[in-house]
């Protein structure tokens, strides 16, 4: 049973809608993959078998609750006041849609 | 110590193990080595590496890779030419930092506003915000940089130490130089940290001379 009671298909679309929000704020320059290296492990087994698996969610949307993202800020920007912005936004739009969350993860591991 | 993979990675042969060298071996930046990522930078960026353009480590290491070669350039020539050994060991020594430094290391809290908020920045991205910083002082170029003190603790007092090179003599004194190095990274890591920066602790060294004396502030 997950905390935020949603089904992958809901999860997945939740997390598109909240990948674009964090997108478009201000100060915000890039969302990262949560995990650098796995991308790169799994470019390299499509490249063996032809397919290419979709990029995984840039948001981890948890099932205890918590929200992660790792993000890079603009060199002009005030980088904790982008933290602060990126927390309060995800949970406006968490809590509009009726999400539980107990915390939100906020990681800066760039100034771009 | 092993990594649990997904499924598909396991599917592919690939072992947690594999996971842990790529991203803990501390001459390995996500992966990539510094001199990877100059062949990349060579290859003017393309075909594009998903592997380092999604990689804030990487891309912390190319930008500093960027401002070594355009602040350097004379320097990397004769490099190139082999005819100033003493150069090369310099830029040979930026270079290793760079790599080492570009490393996310430790989270550095930022003090939240609400009980949810749990924000941080890497130690990675605050060494990168102080070399590019001090790169940005005329003629200067930030050789290594470290934060002294427990950062993981809110307000826990920090000392920076920068070493820095100079690439060329523009006229100024070395203390004037120390002073505008730590004038530019005390203001840059105020924008984006709320580090208690008690100390900026400035050496600058010019080529083939001793250091010049440390300067605290």
């Amino acid at each position: 049973m997950t905390a935020h009671g949603l089904d992958d298909d809901a999860r997945d679309a939740l997390v598109v809608d909240l990948e674009a929000l964090v997108d478009g704020l201000e100060g915000v320059a890039h969302i990262y993959q949560p995990r650098a290296t796995l991308p790169a492990l799994l470019a390299a087994r499509a490249a063996t078998d032809g397919t290419t698996p979709p990029p995984p969610p840039r948001i981890e949307l948890c099932d205890d609750a918590t929200v992660a993202l790792t993000i890079a800020t603009e060199a002009d920007s005030v980088s904790p006041e982008v933290a602060h912005r990126v927390h309060d936004a995800l949970l406006a739009r968490l809590q509009e849609a009726g999400v539980p969350v107990t915390r939100i993860d906020v990681r800066i591991a760039r100034v771009d | 110590m092993t990594t649990e993979l997904p499924e598909d990675l396991e599917a592919a042969g690939m072992s947690g193990e594999d996971v842990e060298t790529l991203s803990l071996e501390p001459e390995r930046l996500d992966g990539h080595t510094i001199d990877e990522l100059a062949d990349y930078l060579d290859a003017g960026m393309v075909p594009a590496d998903p592997s380092i353009d999604d990689s804030p480590s990487c891309q912390n290491a190319l930008d500093a890779l960027t401002r070594v070669r355009m602040l350097s350039h004379g320097a990397l020539e004769a490099d190139a030419l082999d005819e100033d050994e003493r150069e090369d060991d310099w830029i040979t020594e930026i270079l290793t930092n760079i790599s080492l430094e570009a490393h996310a290391g430790r989270d550095i809290p930022l003090p939240p506003l609400r009980e949810t908020e749990n924000s941080v920045i890497t130690e990675g991205a605050v060494r990168s915000i102080v070399r590019r910083a001090g790169d940005a002082v005329d003629g200067v170029l930030i050789g290594r940089c470290t934060l002294e003190g427990d950062v993981t603790v809110p307000r826990a007092p920090v000392s920076v130490e920068v070493t820095a090179r100079l690439l060329h003599d523009h006229g100024s004194t070395s203390a004037a130089v120390r002073e505008a190095i730590a004038v530019a990274v005390g203001e840059a890591l105020r924008t984006h940290t709320e580090l208690a920066v008690t100390t900026i602790r400035v050496t600058v060294r010019q080529d083939g001379a001793a250091p010049v004396p440390e300067e605290e502030r």
